[in-house]
């Protein structure tokens, strides 16, 4: 599949901003899952943008604004070509036995850690009575982890906010993808499975998936011999060609879209929006 | 006439100045006969004098505990303490070794991590270190050296031999105090030194300016280098004037520099200049609100771009509070073998691991014979002297080992070497430690400048000047 | 040099001037208070007044008469840790002035604030009372007058020494303004212009420029026009704006900044005024229109050399 995004996120400040610097998770990445043919990325008011890339192989971009603004706004436009599979199989054949003989194992420890956001607490536990125990078929009882999430947690963006954590969306028992995604985390982490945040877009199709308006977020399990599998406790699936990947960290912490330090104002507006199409076919060809 | 002697028989350390005989030690033979000859009174007026033009000129450290910091002298005492140029060699040697280690460990454990995927340190005790800086994994930082100036603390047993207590990669302190009793016993007391050569100590700061100019971005020749303070309410605030000065480097605040396109600049009256070198003396956590601790005012926003970006170097590296986390103290040896294939020069004290249950037990078990220390703490905070302290204070340790026994370390009791302090006229065997300090760019050095740090409490092992410590002239005798 | 350096410094410079001019009036009125009787109520009342005046302190209640109001007088214009002007605050503020910059000042000029630093820490209203104001008052004046010298005499006279120069001389000819405002010299004739004198330090200097007693202007007119007495607002005027032209290598009688331009009108109204056109609107109208100017002054040169930045907020 191949889409063009338009990710828009723009801020107003009550009084004007002296002093912004600002760091950016906003470019797709191009890696087994995907290609990024195109990446575009405007600054108002302009700016001189530097990248670099993080240790999870993200493209971290970031900049300064050192003049007076009363707004900031910061726009991306990609063309990104998905290789995963429509219907990818499931991963099934993954056992407790291949992770524990896994030799990358060991190099996952903040994945099979407490993060940020993602903490062992006992509301978790509390989580863990309604789920069976892992047993050896780990990759099949991660599906079914992203399941029950699914089923029962609410979404609702009201809830909960970016900074909720685990705890807090365990307390709610609803939010939106990233808590989901949280959840899910924790769940595995703690069963001693290693997982991590993925952040990026889904594509709505004409069905009713929800996340599609903003950014998206789910999870990945590292699940030998298949590798890392991306779950979507959100909608329930597994990540497939609607699904476009930004970036990957422990959690939303090492990914948050856009961060920023900035001196004069106390207060500000954001307003985020995400356009994401599909290319026809026969433009497709062309490229 | 100030009675030189020493109550020898009773104790179970080794006394720096005597000889178990009570003759003094030959190194120490002409100092004992030079305030033999002294009138005590006049000594104790003289060291007044001294100390309260500490004060006046500011020569202070700020304590924490008290109401909103007070401002304190460092106690100063008149007794040197002397290491003789053989001494002096080994812990050179051995100190060299250790820090070369220490930088090879910090490269590899930010880059290809072969110590850990080799299982030589387990990877848990690096990733649980709170300084273990995920940021700086994948940084490049020139030379590969991040533990410019390092401060490596020696006791001595009652065999004689000098043991690591603990090794201050970060922001080590203590320098100044060297500069200072120099000066000051020299000016003091100028009689002690009649029959010793001893090397000089002032040089350290000219020595330190060539490390930082020698780890400038690119190999610039001509860098401007400044040091940032987190400012006047610093306990070492005094120490950071007195290096600036020193060294003739601005002395700076993170509200005086400005990052813009990944270039650290100076906001000066006639604009911006470029920095290129910053020693830094403001830790981790405070060095960048967009990358550490958001509300932090001490620091530079983008800072560790420009750094990552080699366009500014800081001394010493982010990240190097890993190597001197108390948890990862006891794998030093172990570093020292795999990455230097030697047999280490300088042993540490053994060292209990809590998160290892029968370890933990064990600890828990004679908490009244172990010192415990807060794997993360320094200055002498979050400490149990177990054979010092009451049930009250060893319950509490024990309840916060319990509870998170990764913060916590223990080891058994060392009963450190003492040397005569003047205490209310009259000299009195005091507990010491030993702090030399190493600088590294290309090769390791160990300038003859070290702080010997004296207990002044009857009894106290503890040292630090947070904890009623004093300091004395340190005297490494030429070869 | 760093613009916070240099903000440190020109502090430096008005807080060592006012700990000296308010030690200064405090002991020349504490002497004066001596010689008045208990019988002249209306007049003590009038000198505490202008007292605190001068010390930044504007008393509204009326003066307690009895000896009381000495006290009331000390404890707000040399303790009051509230009052900015007090000598207490002052002498912190200058400490932590040259603490922040301490890398940047000779051995000399630091070891100087601080012992007088630690010695002030020490004092309190009740031991100051009982030993007689005057030695505190004077400690306080002559130290603060010898970090001046000091400072002249070892500092390399650069840019760090220039800004220290314009906060002196700035702060000086504002207290000078704030004392001619707050004196009447209508009321007592020759003895309030020989009060006013003293506590601008003048009255030598004036008898032996003048070989007589003050007639009630000649005061005035020795204290904001002498072009030679170092604390006339015209020889203040002409330091600072030579300071200013050196920190930023502008000729002197031109501009380059709005802080440059505001003296270069000041300098030529000291320059070319004379007494009776100061007495036209009345001393104490133009001693105020002064330090108005002087108050813009200083926010012009602090806009120039340091703008300040508001702290840094966190954006998600």
């Amino acid at each position: 599949m191949e889409y063009t995004i338009a990710h828009e996120t723009a801020y107003s400040y009550a009084e004007p901003v002296q002093e912004s610097y600002t760091l950016l998770h906003l470019r797709p990445r191009s890696d087994e899952h995907q290609f990024c043919s195109k990446y575009e990325l405007r600054i108002s008011p302009a700016a001189r943008v530097f990248a670099y890339f993080d240790r999870f192989a993200n493209e971290v971009e970031h900049f300064q604004i050192l003049r007076a603004h009363e707004k900031l706004s910061i726009t991306t436009h990609s063309q990104i070509v998905t290789l995963l599979p429509a219907d990818p199989a499931p991963p099934d054949g993954a056992t407790r036995a291949i992770l524990d003989g896994d030799p990358a194992l060991g190099e996952y420890w903040d994945f099979l850690h407490e993060s940020a956001y993602v903490q062992f607490s006992p509301e978790l536990a509390t989580f863990w009575a309604e789920l069976e125990g892992p047993g050896e078929a780990i990759g099949t009882w991660a599906h079914r982890v992203s399941a029950h999430i699914h089923e029962t947690f609410a979404y609702d963006t009201d809830a909960t906010n970016v900074r909720t954590n685990v705890r807090g969306a365990l307390a709610a028992r609803a939010g939106v993808c990233q808590d989901f995604a949280h959840v899910m985390i924790a769940v595995l982490r703690s069963a001693g499975i290693p997982a991590r945040y993925a952040s990026g877009y889904i594509f709505r199709g004409d069905s009713t998936i929800l996340g599609a308006e903003a950014s998206h977020a789910w999870c990945e399990a590292y699940l030998p011999p298949y590798g890392w599998v991306g779950f979507d406790p959100t909608n329930d699936l597994l990540i497939n060609d609607h699904f476009v990947r930004i970036a990957i960290g422990r959690d939303y912490g090492d990914v948050s879209p856009v961060r920023g330090v900035f001196r004069g104002a106390s207060e500000s507006e954001m307003s985020v929006n995400v356009a994401m199409d599909r290319l026809p076919p026969s433009q497709q060809q062309q490229q | 006439m100030l009675e030189v002697t020493t109550d020898a028989t009773s104790s179970l350390h080794l006394d720096e100045m005597f000889e178990p005989d009570g003759t003094p030690r030959p190194a120490y033979a002409a100092l004992a006969a030079t305030l033999n000859g002294l009138d005590p009174e006049e000594i104790e007026a003289h060291v007044q004098a001294i100390n309260t033009a500490l004060l006046q000129r500011g020569v202070t450290f700020t304590v924490y505990a008290d109401d909103a910091g007070t401002e304190r002298v460092f106690p100063f005492d008149v007794v040197p303490r002397i290491l003789t140029a053989s001494e002096w060699t080994g812990i050179e040697r051995g100190i060299e070794q250790r820090v070369l280690a220490l930088n090879f460990f910090l490269q590899d454990v930010y880059h290809e991590q072969r110590i850990l995927r080799e299982g030589r340190i387990p990877r848990e005790v690096v990733y649980s270190s709170k300084h273990f800086c995920r940021e700086m994994i994948g940084v490049d930082v020139p030379r590969n050296a991040y533990v410019h100036i390092a401060g490596i603390d020696l006791i001595r047993d009652p065999s004689g031999e000098f043991l690591v207590l603990e090794d201050n990669c970060r922001t080590p302190s203590g320098i100044s105090y060297v500069l200072e009793n120099r000066d000051a016993l020299k000016r003091g007391f100028p009689a002690l030194f009649r029959d010793y050569a001893v090397r000089a100590v002032d040089d350290y700061p000219t020595r330190l300016l060539g490390v930082l100019r020698s780890i400038a971005p690119g190999g610039n020749e001509q860098p401007n280098i400044v040091l940032l303070t987190p400012g006047i309410y610093n306990s070492a605030y005094f120490e950071h004037t007195l290096l600036a000065r020193r060294m003739g480097v601005e002395l700076v605040e993170g509200r005086d520099l400005l990052v813009a396109d990944n270039v650290v600049y100076l906001r000066t009256t006639r604009g911006l200049r470029k920095v290129d070198v910053i020693y830094r003396r403001v830790d981790d956590d405070y060095l960048d609100p967009l990358y550490f601790q958001h509300d932090s005012v001490l620091g530079v926003t983008g800072l560790m771009n420009a750094y990552r970006a080699g366009n500014v170097n800081l001394a010493n590296a982010i990240g190097t509070g890993v190597a001197d986390d108390k948890a990862v103290y006891r794998f030093v040896p172990d570093m020292i073998r795999f990455y230097l294939d030697e047999e280490p020069l300088l042993h540490n004290v053994p060292t209990y691991d809590c998160t290892d249950p029968a370890q933990r037990d064990h600890v828990l078990g004679h908490l009244d014979q172990l010192v415990v220390k807060n794997a993360n703490a320094s200055g002498g905070y979050g400490m149990l002297m177990g054979p010092f302290a009451s049930n009250e204070e060893r319950q509490a340790f024990r309840r916060q080992i319990e509870a998170s026994p990764r913060e916590f370390i223990a080891q058994p009791l060392v009963e450190l070497s003492s040397s005569p302090t003047l205490i209310d006229g009259v000299l009195k065997p005091r507990r010491v430690d030993l702090r030399p300090f190493a600088l590294f760019a290309t090769k390791v050095e160990v300038p003859p400048a070290a702080l010997t740090r004296v207990a002044l409490r009857e009894g106290s092992l503890v040292v630090n000047s947070s904890q009623g410590g004093g300091s004395k002239d340190t005297w490494v005798l030429q070869g | 040099m760093l613009s916070r350096v240099a903000e440190s410094f020109f502090w430096l410079g008005r807080n060592i001037e006012r700990a000296e001019a308010v030690a200064r009036i405090l002991d020349v009125n504490y002497s004066r208070a001596m010689e008045l009787s208990a019988r002249r109520p209306a007049r003590a009342e009038r000198l505490w007044r202008s007292v605190m005046e001068c010390a930044g302190f504007r008393p509204n209640a009326s003066i307690p008469a009895d000896g009381r109001a000495a006290i009331e007088c000390l404890s707000h214009c040399a303790f009051d840790q509230k009052n900015p002007s007090s000598i207490m605050s002052t002498v912190r503020i200058a400490r932590s002035n040259a603490l922040g910059i301490r890398s940047e000042l000779t051995m000399e000029v630091w070891e100087t604030i601080n012992v007088l630093y630690l010695y002030v820490e020490r004092q309190n209203v009740r031991g100051v009372a009982r030993e007689g104001p005057s030695k505190f008052m004077r400690r306080v004046r002559d130290w603060m007058q010898a970090v001046g010298g000091i400072a002249d005499s070892t500092m390399t006279h650069g840019d760090g020494w220039n800004f220290l120069q314009a906060g002196r001389f700035l702060e000086r000819a504002y207290m000078t303004a704030r004392v001619l405002e707050a004196v009447d010299i209508s009321l007592e004739g020759w003895r309030e212009s020989q009060r006013l004198l003293e506590m601008c330090c003048a009255s030598v200097p004036f008898v032996q420029a003048s070989h007589r007693s003050p007639e009630a202007y000649d005061a005035v007119e020795f204290i904001a026009l002498s072009p030679d007495f170092p604390r006339s607002l015209r020889f203040c005027v002409r330091e600072l704006d030579t300071a200013m032209h050196r920190i930023s290598g502008n000729p002197e009688g031109t501009y380059g900044s709005p802080a440059e331009r505001r003296l270069g009108r000041l300098r030529a109204l000291f320059d070319f005024t004379s007494i009776d056109e100061i007495a036209l609107p009345g001393v104490r109208v133009f001693a105020s229109n002064v330090r108005r100017e002087l108050e813009l002054l200083s926010h012009d040169i602090e806009h120039s050399y340091f703008p300040r930045l508001a702290a840094a907020a966190v954006g998600a």
